[in-house]
């Protein structure tokens, strides 16, 4: 490993990936200032600008850009109430109010030392699991990848929203869309109805692109999200000792939380954030005071969102499987690049990965300190209006699907997609459960097929080797869970 | 509500016409034990199945809130609201940038990458609500140039180049 990451560093340390770096990190935090781009939003668009990149900066491009926009989302959630991406919903509830207290300053400082903390806790965690997790995946075969894969679905399931039915039928679309196009294993047509175009099947990043950027545009195209209000004038202190030991406790815990909630599959930033402010609220000697603006109430959410981002990419460098919707994109990018992310890619690319294990970590060194100027001068360009920013999303969106395998009849996929992601979002439907759906779907497929044919057709061969069932377990598990805890609210409730 | 029972009758239609479709999907059990249609079967079923459950659930639930309308069940967690004001300059809904793309696509093969992204461009940004002729114009121009200076000249990306005149024209530039 410390060979790796020497390599690593001998890698970023060079004058194009540095640049690259600085100037990701500045996008990132721009995209995730402005409300309305959110982290997923700019990893779509800068995807076709990474595919006439070379490989390694262009998974820093898209590595960085990631990291740095799930920070700066704060920073409208703080001073104007607006939250600039998903991952910071949470940290309106106490960041604002603080703000309005006249301490703007202060919780701009506490979310930058949080996201800060709770990020090198994730890339520190992601250094030491990946390695670890992909060579304990290495004596998988094919029933335990086969598990794996359901756990993944399972788990999106019951931890999207909560309406099981829902998530299922979203994963359920996921896997028949991948089914699409040519058997992988006889070579048999599938519901391609004679059509040349879905015999190669549906790619993923149309229909990535179609349901998180196309609907969104739908969606934005009928708000107005320029943010109106004048900025107050504050300095931002990013260290004060008082507060540090005040939060450190709930730092580490919501980093804890963080954590394991991004290396779960398909749930992501957004709800580790959640999860970790009502947390916070349940540990707090005095929850009542959540909500006035109280400097847990933003290091809770900071932390967590920062800490489960790398979190979640965990599992896609070691497995192959996203741990949410943003580093589905980023798996698509492999695939792109020529690579299946799996075990076999730290021991395939070990430069790659530890590029950006290092990249990852200094991004978090950029935050601490670039952090600050770019408030400064955010107030001047956070005033870009939709009319301006709409266009060029829909553009980028057009051609970063054409890019792909230079084929229009992607396109029209991803605006099929498009329409029926604005009407799922509509119905509070899980989207990152289709995703999930179709990315697993093959490898669920091909796994279960490869391991029925190893045991001549006996299906008792996912039971009866340790590690798929104790995987298959858990995901019943991951079912149980939730139907458990709702019976017990409803029966206390009615008592 | 009515969402939901829409979703679930989707769903339930949805997979009924595909499992006819699966149905006839030759078999080709000769050279692995789980033949093509099988596994696409499995999830059109589950996927069947979980459309009836979301018809049910969704009767179900609208019968109890029918009889307890008035008792208020939700104890989730306040959130702040996400969503921005109504756009005062759009016009129209979120049909019109859908129908705008897709016209966008079929004018791709016919006047090529050149044109019509500077068309969507300009339709786009005035449907957002940029009025101002000068602001229109300028920046569909200069968008235009950093599409073909970053696509075109930097990542080569070979875009249609659209027919006769067009195809022409295009060659002007790259």
């Amino acid at each position: 490993m410390v060979e790796g990451l020497l390599l690593g560093i001998e890698n970023m340390f060079q004058p194009i990936p540095l640049l690259i770096l600085f100037a990701a990190t500045l996008i990132g935090f721009l995209g995730g200032a402005l409300p309305g781009i959110s982290g997923t939003m700019l990893v779509i668009i800068l995807l076709p600008i990474s595919y006439g990149l070379d490989a390694i900066p262009a998974f820093i491009l898209l590595t960085t850009i990631y990291a740095s926009s799930v920070f700066s989302g704060l920073i409208s959630a703080i001073l104007f109430r607006t939250p600039g991406t998903p991952e910071a919903v949470a940290t309106v509830l106490d960041g604002y109010p603080m703000a309005q207290k006249g301490k703007a300053g202060q919780a701009l400082g506490i979310g930058i030392f949080s996201s800060v903390t709770g990020g090198t806790l994730g890339v520190l965690c992601l250094i030491f699991l990946t390695p670890l997790l992909a060579s304990f995946a290495l004596s998988f075969s094919s029933p335990e990848y086969f598990a794996l894969a359901v756990l993944g679905l399972t788990v999106v399931v019951s931890l999207s929203g909560g309406d099981l039915i829902k998530g299922f039928i979203g994963v359920a679309l996921g896997l028949f869309i991948a089914t699409i196009g040519m058997d992988p294993m006889t070579g048999a047509e599938r519901f391609t109805f004679g059509s040349l175009e879905l015999l190669s099947g549906i790619d993923l990043i149309p229909v990535l692109i179609g349901l998180f950027a196309v609907s969104e545009v739908l969606r934005k195209s009928k708000e107005d999200h320029t943010i109106k209000q004048q900025m107050q004038k504050f300095k931002t202190k990013i260290f004060d000792s008082t507060i540090f030991n005040r939060i450190k406790g709930t730092i580490l815990r919501s980093s804890i939380l963080g954590i394991t909630i991004g290396i779960l599959p398909g749930v992501g930033a957004t709800t580790a954030s959640m999860v970790s402010y009502s947390e916070a609220t349940r540990w707090s000697k005095n929850p009542k005071e959540f909500g006035t603006g109280v400097p847990e109430g933003i290091a809770a959410p900071e932390s967590a969102n920062n800490a489960a981002a790398m979190g979640a990419m965990v599992p896609l460098l070691s497995l192959g499987i996203p741990g949410s919707a943003t580093t589905a994109i980023i798996l698509g990018a492999f695939v792109m690049h020529g690579m299946q992310p799996g075990p076999m890619l730290i021991k395939d690319s070990p430069d790659l990965v530890y590029t950006i294990f290092i990249s990852l970590l200094l991004v978090n060194l950029l935050i601490l300190v670039l952090s600050k100027p770019f408030i400064r001068i955010f107030s001047k360009i956070m005033k870009v209006p939709y009319k301006v920013l709409g266009p060029f999303i829909v553009i980028f969106c057009v051609i970063g699907t054409y890019a792909v395998r230079n084929s229009i009849f992607d396109i029209w996929i991803m605006l099929l997609f498009g329409l029926i992601g604005f009407y799922l979002d509509k119905m509070k439907f899980p989207l990152a459960a289709v995703i999930l759906g179709l990315v697993l779907g093959p490898i669920a497929e091909v796994e279960f097929r490869r391991g029925l044919q190893m045991s001549s057709g006996d299906f008792s061969i996912f039971f009866t080797r340790p590690i798929s069932a104790v995987l298959l377990g858990l995901a019943l598990l991951a079912l149980i869970l939730p139907l458990w805890s709702k019976f017990r609210k409803k029966r206390k409730a009615t008592s | 509500m009515k969402s939901n029972l829409v979703l679930g009758v989707i769903t339930i239609l949805f997979s009924v016409f595909f499992l006819v479709i699966a149905l006839q999907i030759p078999d080709s059990r000769t050279s692995t034990i789980i033949g093509s249609a099988e596994w696409p079967t499995i999830i059109l079923v589950f996927m069947l199945i979980m459309g009836i459950l979301q018809v049910i659930k969704t009767i179900l639930e609208s019968k109890k809130s029918a009889i307890a309308s008035d008792e208020n069940t939700d104890d989730g967690e306040e959130l702040p609201q996400v969503e921005g004001r109504a756009n005062e300059g759009l016009k129209g809904s979120h049909w019109y940038i859908l129908i705008a793309m897709a016209i966008y696509v079929a004018l791709l093969q016919v006047i090529g990458f050149l044109f019509a992204t500077p068309l969507l461009f300009l339709f786009t940004a005035w449907l957002l609500g940029m009025r101002k002729k000068m602001m229109l114009i300028l920046s569909t121009v200069i968008s235009t140039v950093i599409f073909v200076v970053l696509f075109i000249y930097v990542l080569g990306i070979p875009f249609p180049r659209g027919i006769g005149i067009f195809h022409t024209l295009s060659f002007w530039i790259y």
